[in-house]
């Protein structure tokens, strides 16, 4: 089925948070409107007349940026979360409830029903009765969104969070029922179809309908009820796109917000998917009966999709434009609405023909002949609108000329002020993400602003590679690092975009900050810092547990240090730990994601244990510890098991991966001078089958080495640094003389005999 | 972009070889290098005659460098296939299956193209070697003959002048495009890297395409735009593929990426995507039906072809009529709101710069970094480094956190970035350019209060770095042997002018005359410590003598003088001992070289006689069943195959020992020539053509020093 949405440019207003967008409920009118807060703190309530925004109204600025808008849904009020406190505003704009919290955290997530209000900060989930605190939850890790539901029968709705560390959780009040592993890091949630607490249909002890979105791309439906969680079906996160060549990356970015809607007109509902790099997709979900019978007949299939260029924010649905359609709205990261309309009047984006459209509507003109509209439309109307169109054309024009004259005095003024134009504060947004793709085994760090980036200027004090990816034109530029800056690099954007990503591989072992410099292209110029932390074991990511048979190398600490001392050694050394410990003995369970070697540790007051199957880890891992110890001035005794079974595992892991690799370039070698033979002879069959197959394959091998030409190297000094802390743990500082044999049998490879010169002694 | 038809040639294309011509007069071929020196012809149209073979090879031998085709001999009334390989240049009619002439192209040939040059009625071949560019007629005789900077990379003909002749543009792989005017240079350019491709536009309007990945566009001379990617460009080409009358830029990409650029913006208008690397795009009537096609081949041999604006308007985003108009209106629109979104913008963070400064930042005057900050730049010269510092310094305690500069030539990458630690108020850059080259530095300065500050300041400044930055100012130096002499008439504060505008560190006043000059400085080279005097006589009215042992320097000088004053002519006379014995020696070498190489051809011929005679015996022995006999004439079979790979390594050696030499003769040439100014260049250049070929070495050395020859 062939799906077209057009795009309608709403509104640009401040930057915004995600979740700061609704749409009203149908009123009076059968066109919806719909309400929006931003970073400038003021909440606006509007709605399209003939093609045109029109305010309904506009909150005062509520003095801080807004984080969370929401709606409850029966009675018609606006919730709004500004920094600590809750304002209530009716449908006509009047602020009826102010609430200040003595939260410490921003108030990034809302829900309200009835007197009962949710809120959801960094790590704190509070539940407040009538304006008084009724509950307080701290959850394991960082909320990423949450919403309400009735799933058990009780005085309260239960309230289902989506967590960092890869899970949903439901509570009850502050009691935990249920704890669903998803496929990642869970970034949002929604419901399929209506929230079930506006759904009269929806009883009490029904399974709830719900959709999840993952990190790593995933959206998920499950079925909640009060005995148990469900995963019913899912939407892949592998689908390759039209025209990419199957060798670029097909991995989907991070998901931002869901909503479903019949936005096709099928009948059954369809399925938004709003992501972090601008895409939105819309997926039919099949038959809304097979959904609701556990598990998905058949799997979703894209409709529709495009990309926007900056995250989506949020995403919801009504009747804007006033006809019949129901139309995508959504809000970006720079502050954006956009509406998205199956209606063919919208492919005018004066809005011009939407006006005509209105216009005969109100004049009682019957659907079918709105139908026919286009084919029989007389040629006065035709004249008509190529007025109107050019009245709105020419008044566009002169904004843009008014403004420009405005832009100009006001520089004039400020340049009097400071001659070089130097600002007094940014007001330009700009935010980060770094994160870890495991099926890469590289981080990402994603740089947003709020206006068209200029350029990025990287520096980092540890060796870290940038590695090349498609799907970006900005021109990459190196300079020689010294000892203090080893790198010194800095990205040229050619096409505007708000947005950009860097992807980046560091050695394991070596810590210390990335900072960037983000200069956004407006005036006056400012530049933003950004600083990272590259953590020695950046390469682990954290995984449920470990698995028991596998032989470990063990770490034991002893001595007089706190729980939450270990804690902050341990943040210096890995990602995705908890900001403090929510426990009095922690326990974690981690996997390197380039190799698939594990970590496990528990730590308590007064002693720590470390297991792990690669002897680099726990080296490092000493090696901060007691460098962060005695900086503290803690006398720990450690004690290390070196276990001799680890290396055949280690070295059995890598395999695989040294073996391809080690393949890999010698068939590289090969390819060219067999094509040259190929040419002169005319045929190959005399050659020796494994030729034959490099020559037939020949294309991939040489796609495939592209694509990681220092993947050999970064194995080998995997494997030498491994030799390395394997001796000097056991006491042995240097084993240079050993490293030049090593590398020459790695040179040559062969699993046997690496693993014999692990298990040599030597002297 | 939907292709109108799709094949594939099963075969290896090189990158840049391949061409269309019509053999016959009417029917096109498609003609492409490929791997072990062949030529592969793809006749499509010769199907009826031969309907097994739509593909043959043309064995070449050698390793070809370019391949063209053009109507060389308009008395066949078709074209003839023009190939390159690194030591001569064949031109083979198709169609005859013969010959029109085989030729040793001594400078070797990197490049060729056909068309036609000014003063030369018929047609040219015209090729680019070592640091040469020649032009042969179907005859094979030299019409023409120049030298360039370095080795040619790319040849196109364009009318960048509008005088309605086309010029020949050279692009060559010191990053210079020349507009050649028979001999005379109208324009050198310098570009940020080896120049691979040049193809006119339409008019004065030509493309270009750069190694590290540019495309862009020059209008008469100055550069209208160009785009940079990080992977590279192999192939670019200009058709009309919209059908307004307008040819746009196609380029092609080492990832297989093909895009069509609007020629005027650089604007993307499509793009299609190939599994390989493309290796070249070209465009002909190639079906026979009356409409040019544009075709592109991979280097797995895939050809796609696309006619114009057949190209699926929808998906390609190129569209007509009514639909167009209503479309183009669409982007206004939007590019309107777009901007209005950005003024916006715009006015609002002024709006609040403005009412913060008055609200609080007025007594203390403290935004990101005091408001009344400046940042100051100056160039100095180190001596102990042998590199030009740039300093920037602010003019209160904020720091510089970062520096980034961008500037064409000055360093590996197209800019630099500097983290200085610890950050203070002033950052000293070392600079060390590699050529002498007027750049602008366009330099991007963070700024902030303090180390841990988040929000900085952003300086930018644009800065000139001037052609001799790397020649520093000294009272007394020692007088180098090597001189030029010239006359100008101007007023030496004139020349002072000059002398501020590209060195650096020249104070404002001129110092009063002393001693037999009117004017004299003295000058360092940082690059190798060499010194360099310029003097105006006083006696002898405008007598302007550079001295300095690099010829090469004092040729720039000279030209970037005359380039200032606007002296178009201009006769002198030189004087380069050191630089005239090198000469010398190259010359001898060269005669050596040449020596050793007619020996190593004969004793080749000896070796490779005896390779048939073994293998004559060792058949014999087969059929005799003389096994004995055989494995020995097998074993000294083997013995003379590894002697004539010997003797073939040597003979390569050899060679390449000879193209450098040649290269230093003809840039020797270029060297004596850029010492003079119009007509006494170009007659310069002529002249010692002409005793190079008569081996007249005392006259070749007289030219080099008065820029006559005997006669005159």
């Amino acid at each position: 089925m062939d799906v077209q949405l057009h795009r309608l440019d709403l509104l640009q207003c401040g930057a915004l948070q995600p979740g700061t967008l609704e749409v009203l409920p149908v009123g009076k009118k059968k066109q919806q409107k719909i309400a929006v807060g931003d970073d400038s703190g003021v909440l606006q309530v509007f709605y399209l007349k003939k093609g045109e925004v029109q305010y309904e109204w506009k909150s005062p600025a509520l003095g801080r940026e807004i984080s969370s808008v929401v709606m409850q849904m029966a009675k018609d009020k606006i919730f709004v979360g500004c920094g600590q406190s809750i304002h209530g505003f009716t449908r006509k704009g009047k602020e009826f409830v102010k609430i200040k919290t003595n939260l410490t955290e921003t108030i990034h997530h809302l829900f309200v029903e009835e007197n009962m209000i949710w809120t959801g900060g960094e790590y704190i989930l509070n539940i407040y009765d009538n304006c008084k605190d009724y509950g307080f939850v701290m959850t394991k890790d960082r909320i990423n969104d949450l919403t309400c539901a009735p799933v058990y029968p009780g005085e309260i709705l239960s309230t289902i969070v989506a967590c960092q560390d890869k899970c949903l959780r439901v509570f009850q009040g502050e009691k935990v029922f249920h704890e669903f592993a998803v496929e990642g890091s869970a970034t949002a949630l929604g419901f399929h179809g209506l929230s079930p607490v506006d759904n009269p249909a929806h009883h009490v002890g029904d399974p709830v309908q719900m959709i999840y979105g993952t990190e790593q791309g995933v959206v998920g439906l499950c079925s909640l009820d009060a005995k148990s969680m469900r995963r019913t079906g899912g939407v892949s996160d592998r689908q390759n796109r039209p025209g990419v060549g199957s060798g670029a990356s097909s991995r989907r970015p991070r998901v931002c917000c869901l909503h479903t809607a019949d936005v096709v007109k099928s009948g059954a509902l369809d399925l938004l998917v709003g992501r972090d790099d601008g895409t939105l997709e819309l997926w039919n979900l099949g038959d809304a009966a097979a959904f609701a019978s556990q598990r998905l007949e058949q799997a979703p299939t894209p409709l529709w999709e495009t990309c926007l260029q900056e995250s989506i924010q949020s995403l919801s649905s009504g009747h804007i434009t006033g006809g019949d359609y129901m139309e995508v709205i959504l809000a970006t990261y720079s502050g954006k609405v956009l509406a998205f309309t199956p209606s063919g009047a919208a492919r005018d984006p004066t809005g011009t023909q939407m006006a005509k459209q209105e216009e005969r509507e109100e004049a009682g003109a019957s659907v079918m002949s709105r139908m026919v509209k286009g084919t029989k439309s007389s040629d006065l109307e035709q004249a008509e609108m190529k007025q109107e169109r050019s009245r709105r054309f020419q008044a566009l024009e002169q904004e843009v000329a008014r403004l420009k004259a405005e832009t100009d005095k006001a520089r004039k003024d400020y340049q009097n002020l400071s001659s070089e134009q130097i600002a007094m504060q940014t007001t330009t947004k700009v935010s980060h993400r770094f994160g870890l793709t495991s099926e890469e085994a590289c981080y990402i760090l994603t740089l947003e602003s709020q206006a068209a980036i200029e350029l990025i200027a990287l520096r980092a004090d540890v060796e870290v590679d940038l590695l090349d990816h498609s799907g970006t034109s900005a021109i990459l530029s190196r300079s020689r690092g010294d000892p203090q800056n080893p790198l010194l690099a800095y990205y040229r954007m050619q096409e505007e975009g708000s947005r950009f990503q860097i992807r980046m591989r560091t050695v394991e072992g070596l810590s210390g900050t990335l900072s960037a410099f983000v200069v956004p292209e407006t005036q006056p110029k400012t530049a933003h810092l950004i600083t990272v932390s590259i953590k020695p074991l950046a390469l682990h990511e954290k995984i449920p547990e470990v698995s028991p048979e596998v032989p470990m190398n063990e770490l034991r600490l002893s001595g007089p240090f706190s729980v939450t001392d270990m804690h902050s050694w341990l943040m210096l050394c890995v990602n995705e730990l908890p900001s403090r410990p929510t426990d009095d003995e922690m326990v974690i369970a981690y996997r390197s994601t380039f190799v698939g070697t594990q970590l496990y540790g528990r730590y308590s007051k007064g002693s720590a244990i470390f297991r792990s199957d690669s002897i680099t880890t726990i080296s490092v891992l000493k090696d901060i510890i007691s460098k962060e110890a005695t900086a503290k001035k803690i006398q720990v005794q450690m004690h290390v098991d070196v276990n001799e079974e680890t290396f055949g595992r280690f070295l059995e892991l890598v395999h695989p991966k040294l073996n391809y690799q080690h393949a890999l370039t010698q068939q590289v070698r090969m390819v060219e001078p067999l094509r040259e033979v190929q040419l002169q002879e005319g045929e190959t069959k005399f050659l020796h089958p494994e030729l034959q197959s490099v020559l037939d394959q020949a294309h991939e091998i040489q796609q495939q080495f592209e694509l990681q030409p220092q993947k050999l190297a970064f194995l080998h000094n995997m494997v030498i640094s491994a030799y390395r802390h394997k001796w000097r743990l056991r006491g042995y500082q240097s084993v240079d003389h050993r490293i030049k044999d090593l590398q020459k049998l790695l040179e040559s490879y062969n699993l046997e005999s690496v693993s014999a010169f692990f298990s040599e002694s030597i002297d | 972009m939907i292709p109108a038809f799709q094949f594939a040639l099963g075969h290896q294309v090189l990158q840049g070889l391949v061409t269309v011509g019509r053999y016959d007069g009417k029917r096109p071929c498609l003609s492409a290098g490929t791997t072990a020196g062949k030529v592969l012809i793809h006749c499509p149209h010769n199907r009826v005659e031969n309907p097994q073979n739509e593909v043959m090879f043309l064995n070449i031998n050698r390793k070809i460098t370019s391949v063209v085709t053009g109507m060389l001999n308009p008395a066949l009334q078709r074209d003839v296939l023009m190939v390159g390989t690194q030591t001569s240049l064949m031109v083979y009619d198709v169609e005859e299956n013969a010959d029109l002439f085989f030729k040793e192209v001594h400078d070797g040939v990197n490049v060729i193209a056909f068309g036609h040059l000014p003063a030369i009625e018929q047609p040219v071949c015209v090729v680019g070697g070592n640091c040469s560019v020649q032009a042969f007629d179907a005859e094979g005789s030299e019409l023409y003959w120049t030298v360039t900077g370095d080795n040619v990379s790319s040849l196109a003909f364009c009318d960048v002048d509008d005088d309605g002749h086309p010029e020949l543009l050279v692009g060559t792989e010191d990053f210079e495009i020349r507009a050649l005017k028979s001999e005379e240079v109208l324009k050198e350019i310098t570009e940020t890297d080896v120049v691979i491709r040049i193809e006119p536009l339409h008019k004065c309007r030509f493309a270009y395409a750069l190694m590290h990945g540019t495309v862009g566009v020059y209008d008469k001379l100055s550069r209208a735009w160009r785009v940079k990617s990080k992977n590279r460009v192999n192939c670019i080409d200009c058709f009309d593929l919209d059908n307004d009358g307008v040819p746009e830029l196609i380029a092609g990409w080492e990832n297989g990426k093909v895009e069509v650029r609007n020629e005027k913006s650089g604007e993307v208008m499509c793009k299609d995507y190939f599994q390989a690397p493309v290796a070249a795009l070209v465009h002909a009537d190639y079906r026979l039906d009356g409409r040019e096609t544009l075709m592109c081949l991979t280097s797995e041999g895939d050809v796609r072809g696309w006619l114009p604006s057949s190209s699926g308007a929808e998906h390609s985003g190129l569209r007509s009529g009514v639909a167009a108009q209503e479309a183009k209106e669409n982007d206004n629109w939007r590019d309107l709101q777009a901007q209005k979104a950005k003024l916006t913008q715009e006015l609002a963070s002024f709006k609040e710069q403005l009412k913060q400064y008055k609200s609080d930042g007025k007594e203390t005057g403290q935004g990101v970094i005091p408001t009344d900050t400046k940042l100051n730049a100056s160039l100095k010269a180190n001596k102990a480094h042998g590199t030009v510092e740039l300093h920037l310094m602010t003019t209160n305690y904020s720091v510089i956190r970062a520096v980034v500069i961008f500037a064409e030539h000055l360093f590996d990458g197209e800019a630099c970035m500097l983290h200085p630690l610890p950050p203070s108020n002033n950052v000293i850059v070392q600079i060390s350019p590699a050529k002498d080259v007027q750049t602008t530095m366009s330099i991007k300065a963070m700024t902030g209060v303090t180390v841990s500050s988040v929000q900085y300041h952003v300086f930018e400044l644009n800065y000139v770095m001037p052609k001799f930055a790397m020649y520093h100012q000294v009272d007394e130096a020692p007088v180098p042997s090597g001189t030029v002499n010239f006359v100008v008439q101007e007023r030496p504060n004139h020349i002072w002018s000059w002398l501020q505008r590209s060195f650096i560190s020249i104070p404002e006043q001129m110092p009063a005359p002393s001693g037999a000059n009117v004017l004299e400085v003295n000058f360092i080279s940082l690059r190798t410590n060499e010194p360099l005097c310029i003097t105006v006589s006083k006696e002898q009215a405008g007598l302007m003598t550079i001295r300095t042992d690099d010829m090469e320097t004092a040729g720039e000088m000279v030209q970037d003088l005359c380039n200032f004053l606007q002296v178009t002519e201009l006769e002198s006379t030189a004087n380069f001992p050191a630089e005239m014995e090198k000469f010398q020696q190259v010359l001898t070498r060269v005669d050596e070289y040449n020596a050793v190489r007619m020996k190593l051809t004969a004793e080749m011929a000896d070796s490779a006689n005896l390779v048939k005679a073994l293998i004559v015996k060792a058949e014999d022995y087969r059929m005799l069943s003389d096994m004995q006999h055989l494995k020995k004439a097998f074993s000294s079979l083997q013995q003379t195959n590894s002697d004539l790979i010997a003797e073939y390594n040597k003979r390569a050696n050899n060679h390449q020992q000879l193209l450098a030499q040649l290269k230093e003769v003809n840039m020797m040439i270029q060297k004596a020539a850029k010492l003079r100014m119009g007509h006494a260049k170009s007659r310069v250049v002529a002249a010692c053509r002409q005793a190079i070929k008569q081996n007249n070495i005392m006259g070749l050395f007289q030219i080099i020093r008065t820029g006559h020859d005997a006669s005159g």
